[in-house]
């Protein structure tokens, strides 16, 4: 029954023979002629959190490309999601310029290292910047984390590094954040979808 | 999680309380946007008309638009046009179902009489011969002839039903149920949560509007085939299955970019079925019957990808098709 509905109510590839167009006289021939000019293009449309602020406000991102291996796929527009519930559609005016943020062409896309005397940025791996903040890590922590306080008491903070998450957290994402800092003493973090 | 909800019957925990829906209009976008007297016909014909120009099937498009001005008369004639039983309509929305159901309404006479007067103003316009002796041969049918004819096109049983009318079988209809639809204010339409079909009469949609204006900016509402009524489903997600993983959209491709298209095939990989939507920032204009006729390349080339459309537009019913 639901198979027969769509074949029945709907153009199929037979173009419209059988519709009522053609019953009542009218020619498809133009219309059929047509279409043999025409090709699809494919779009898509995604869900994401806007990056910039603890707001959190939902986005639609439409992109252009069918997702092939070999083809890129282009964000084409941006908008505010109608049915997100913090804001509803809307966007402020950094929300609204997201299209040239992704777009700009001094947009940072992988990591970069300065290194001290140098005047010039290098590129460098993940698993090389990351090793690196580790290791900038240990040495802070090792210089400065207190133990005990002036009265004797036990503290096991380190204040002298602090750490800013991302707005676009989940929630899953802000308890891992807390736990891993809490763990190594730091005290000066916070996420920006806390607020 | 809780044992409480799980044994309430299905229809009663989607049914919301009169004063639930009351409470809910302050900060919510209407779920429903019910049709006006003047809002439905008038619009289309007007739409149609433009598309005339620059459309292949130009002919037909004109044609309809003569059918939408003959509907609107006919509307006009109608101050108000006789709802089913109260009771009836009340049992309906207690189970969960549209007030109006098309497939189960007793129909008022009514809508017989419009279809004759309908015939009778399409067939004082100027027509191609063959067309006329159509119309006019429908037009000498008996009552009984209509009302078997109503029932098949309703329900979607294509088995006898006269293909050819069936436009003008469906004009008179769709005045009958916008005059009765238009009559009611949001408290009469459950709240049925996100449901394929008509919340008011049941029915299919012809295509998905996402709507412009200060309140509904973006929102996305299914478009009624039968009432015109529009209700509200997020978008970016498959009208039929509610599914949300992928979904992608196919357009014709004109030159333009991308996300000037006003017109796309919702594709969902999960049921295979493609649902138009028309985004009323990139024209204002669009309309969901007028502009769905008026893209049928669109529906030849996806469907020609092996994927059935799913919505419904009674202005061009498709038959059986012979093998190409």
């Amino acid at each position: 029954m639901e198979m027969n509905r769509r074949q029945f109510f709907k153009t199929c590839s037979a173009g419209l023979g059988g519709s009522s167009l053609v019953m009542l006289g009218f020619s498809p021939l133009a219309a059929q002629a047509e279409t043999r000019q025409f090709k699809l293009a494919r779009t898509t449309e995604t869900r994401n959190t806007c990056p910039y602020c603890s707001v959190g406000c939902g986005i639609i991102m439409h992109s252009l490309g069918d997702k092939a291996k070999n083809a890129t796929s282009e964000i084409i527009h941006i908008e505010g999601d109608p049915d997100h519930p913090v804001n509803r559609g809307t966007l402020c005016p950094k929300g609204a310029g997201l299209l040239d943020f992704v777009k700009s062409p001094s947009r940072l896309k992988f990591p970069e290292v300065r290194e001290a005397g140098s005047n010039e940025w290098k590129r460098i791996s993940w698993d090389e910047a990351l090793d690196r903040v580790a290791k900038h890590m240990k040495a802070d922590r090792d210089a400065n984390f207190t133990a005990k306080n002036a009265k004797g008491d036990t503290v096991n903070r380190w204040i002298t590094t602090g750490m800013l998450a991302a707005s676009a957290s989940s929630n899953e994402a802000g308890y891992l954040t807390g736990k891993v800092m809490r763990s190594l003493g730091m005290l000066v973090f916070d996420n920006q979808a806390r607020v | 999680m809780s044992d409480d909800t799980g044994a309430r019957p299905a229809t009663e925990r989607m049914l919301l309380d009169p004063e639930e829906i009351v409470a809910r209009q302050a900060y919510d976008i209407p779920r429903v946007r019910l049709p006006g007297r003047d809002t439905v016909f008038r619009p289309r014909a007007a739409r149609l008309r433009t598309l005339a120009e620059t459309s292949t099937i130009g002919d037909y498009l004109r044609f309809v638009a003569t059918i939408a001005d003959a509907q609107q008369q006919q509307l006009d004639s109608y101050p108000a046009l006789p709802l089913p039983p109260v009771e009836r309509m009340e049992q309906n929305r207690k189970f969960g179902m549209p007030p109006l159901n098309a497939v189960s309404l007793q129909r008022a006479p009514a809508w017989r009489t419009i279809l004759r007067s309908l015939l009778t103003t399409v067939l004082h316009s100027e027509l191609p011969a063959p067309l006329r002796v159509t119309l006019e041969q429908f037009a000498t049918q008996v009552d009984d002839y209509f009302e078997a004819q109503a029932s098949k096109l309703l329900s979607a049983n294509l088995q006898g039903l006269n293909v050819a009318v069936a436009p003008l079988l469906a004009a008179a209809l769709q005045v009958y149920f916008v005059g009765m639809a238009s009559q009611f204010t949001l408290e009469d339409v459950p709240a049925l949560g996100e449901a394929s079909l008509c919340p008011c009469c049941g029915s299919r949609s012809t295509a998905s509007l996402a709507r412009i204006g200060a309140q509904e900016a973006g929102y996305r509402y299914l478009s009624c085939a039968l009432c015109a009524t529009e209700w509200h489903m997020v978008r970016v997600k498959c009208t039929q299955c509610l599914s949300t993983k992928d979904i992608h959209y196919q357009s014709i491709d004109d030159g333009r970019p991308g996300r000037e298209h006003a017109v796309k095939a919702e594709c969902c990989d999960a049921c295979n079925t493609y649902l138009k939507i028309l985004y009323l920032d990139r024209d204002p204009n669009l309309d969901a019957c007028a502009d769905d006729l008026a893209s049928v390349a669109l529906d030849v080339l996806v469907g020609e990808t092996g994927r059935p459309g799913c919505g419904v537009n009674y202005m061009l019913v498709q038959g059986e098709t012979a093998a190409p």
